[in-house]
């Protein structure tokens, strides 16, 4: 497992790999720790009615919540909570929880 | 009592106040102490020791277990016993290795850095985080007192011995009584509570005490979840919606696009979105406009007199209105609003350097005095903690809120908001907050899977 430290650095890369926007965004340790209230803290949960999010492929992540945002997909809750944030926001935040072990 | 009084009254305790023991000597490990260990202290010690393990952190807090507020209206109906709110500080010691100190905070030194604790002890502080939750106003309802609540006419609002009694009192109703709910002000803790709590009463009537009847007064006129929650209380307790409230709901319908221009309010019948009740409600919901702000209790005779008359009942529950926990008060953190002011990238406190207010009694803008809410601004208050303690500026923030709520055990919905910083203000950046209206049953369903998984999900993030 990574530490957080390490954990905050891979999602400060991936943020800076993966976006030309201009806007500073928030870390994507910042943005995931939101997710924990429900989906456990680092996205670990097992035996409940949410998704594990530690360990989820960026791709399928970035995927769920993007289709989850634009109605592709529906929801109870989620598609509510995907509108607060942008694709890069969502990508680093991806990148933060492939990096956790499951 | 002003921060001067306060010191004063730590001067009471042990001569080791005098004499702190500092650990903020250049180089030495920092010490960041904890006051109050509900929900945001708990996930502030936890996130901050997962950020920097090399920080020691005590987590001062006066109860050994800890009762949780969130959920526990659903003791009420005998769904949950009162043992289901415990949570213990265990994990937060054997997998965290935060210190808890069971004890009262007394003293305060914000120029030397101290607290001191009636058990006699003084600790110094490099940073001090004060999360102390709600006090009750009990006094700012004529003729309603703590020992009023404690014995005949319970709050219940911060959980414990009144829950228990306001569960006994709910089920010694007479067959056609009346459970009388008081709501509180804006703002106050848990937005959607009240209303929840009454149509868990309403639905526990409906099983045990048909011809029984939910009487709300309130100062209000509107609710977080007032649509979505009185249309749970028309499908299941024969509730008519008030016409200004079919009104919302048309227009809020055209907005989606679910409803064209000419559909109006026969729609929302003709469509399912609401029943047409004609037998009488089991709850009945007095807002602010039709004189629901209450002046008075009687609690000998059982009546509380609102602006629009006296009502009699047999069972009062009122949520009075509230302020910052009693300790923020003491220290000075709070403004004329009975609140505290912080800085939102870090939740600094604006009137004392390195103390941070958290959760309910801190002015979060547009964030709801919530569980949800302190566990995200604890979590935005570690990094910048740790942060700060390396030299370095807090990151861009970011915080979230979730309500979950029920209008039945297997009815439930919510209110949910992405926050970030915008000119200054905490602020929605995610648009619609609710359930929609033409939600399905299955979403509807789901909402209360999730509300349920929610207790259990959350409580692990906060003390486990």
């Amino acid at each position: 497992m990574l530490s957080r430290p390490l954990l905050a650095l891979a999602g400060a890369l991936a943020l800076v790999v993966g976006t030309a926007s201009a806007a500073p965004i928030a870390t994507g340790e910042m943005l995931a720790n939101s997710c924990a209230g429900c989906h456990g803290t680092n996205g670990r949960i097992s035996n409940s009615a949410f998704m594990p999010l530690a360990g989820m492929p960026q791709e399928q992540f970035v995927r769920t919540m993007t289709d989850f945002r634009e109605g592709r997909r529906s929801s109870t809750l989620m598609g509510h909570v995907a509108k607060g944030y942008s694709d890069e926001e969502l990508k680093a935040m991806a990148a933060f929880f492939a990096s956790v072990k499951p | 009592m002003n921060r001067r009084e306060f010191l004063k009254f730590a001067g009471a305790t042990s001569l080791a106040a005098a004499f702190p023991v500092r650990s903020a000597f250049a180089g030495a490990q920092p010490h960041v102490v904890v006051v109050g260990g509900g929900v945001g202290g708990a996930t502030f010690a936890k996130y901050l020791k997962m950020a920097d393990k090399n920080i020691k952190v005590t987590l001062i807090e006066k109860n050994p277990v800890y009762i949780r507020p969130y959920g526990s209206s659903e003791v009420l109906t005998g769904h949950i016993q009162m043992k289901d709110l415990d949570v213990t500080y265990d994990a937060l010691k054997s997998r965290y290795g935060v210190e808890m100190l069971i004890d009262t905070v007394v003293g305060f030194d914000p120029d030397k850095k101290t607290v001191s604790t009636a058990g006699g002890k003084s600790l110094a502080y490099d940073r001090l985080i004060v999360s102390p939750g709600i006090e009750l106003k009990y006094e700012a309802i004529e003729g309603y007192s703590e020992a009023i609540a404690n014995t005949k006419v319970p709050s219940g609002w911060i959980p414990g011995a009144q829950t228990q009694l306001l569960a006994d009192q709910i089920k010694s109703i007479p067959k056609g009584g009346t459970f009388l709910l008081v709501a509180p002000p804006n703002p106050y803790r848990c937005p959607p509570g009240p209303y929840e709590r009454s149509a868990l009463v309403a639905e526990w009537f409906k099983k045990h005490n048909p011809t029984a009847k939910v009487l709300i007064l309130d100062p209000k006129d509107a609710f977080v979840t007032d649509t979505t929650m009185q249309q749970g209380w028309n499908r299941l307790y024969g509730y008519k919606m008030p016409k200004s409230f079919e009104e919302k709901f048309v227009e809020e319908l055209r907005k989606f696009k679910v409803f064209s221009a000419q559909e109006g309010v026969d729609a929302l019948y003709a469509k399912g979105i609401l029943k047409r009740n004609s037998g009488p409600s089991m709850i009945s919901w007095v807002t602010g406009k039709e004189g629901g702000r209450v002046l008075k209790l009687d609690a000998a005779n059982m009546t509380v007199e609102a602006e629009n008359g006296v009502h009699k009942a047999d069972v009062i529950n009122i949520v009075p209105p509230m302020v910052a926990g009693t300790i923020a008060q003491k220290m000075g953190l709070t403004d004329k609003s009975g609140w505290c002011p912080i800085k939102r990238e870090s939740f600094e406190s604006t009137v004392h350097k390195d103390v941070h207010v958290l959760g309910d009694s801190s002015i979060a803008d547009a964030m709801p005095k919530s569980g949800f809410s302190a566990n995200t601004q604890a979590k935005v208050a570690a990094l910048a903690v740790a942060a700060s303690l390396k030299g370095q500026q807090p990151g861009i923030p970011s915080w979230e809120n979730t309500c979950y709520a029920l209008a039945g055990s297997d009815y439930g919905f919510f209110v949910a908001d992405v926050f970030a910083l915008k000119e200054g203000k905490i602020t929605n950046v995610s648009g619609h907050r609710y359930l929609p209206l033409n939600a399905s049953e299955a979403q509807i369903r789901l909402g209360a899977v999730y509300q349920q998984a929610w207790m259990k999900s959350f409580t692990d993030d906060c003390f486990a």
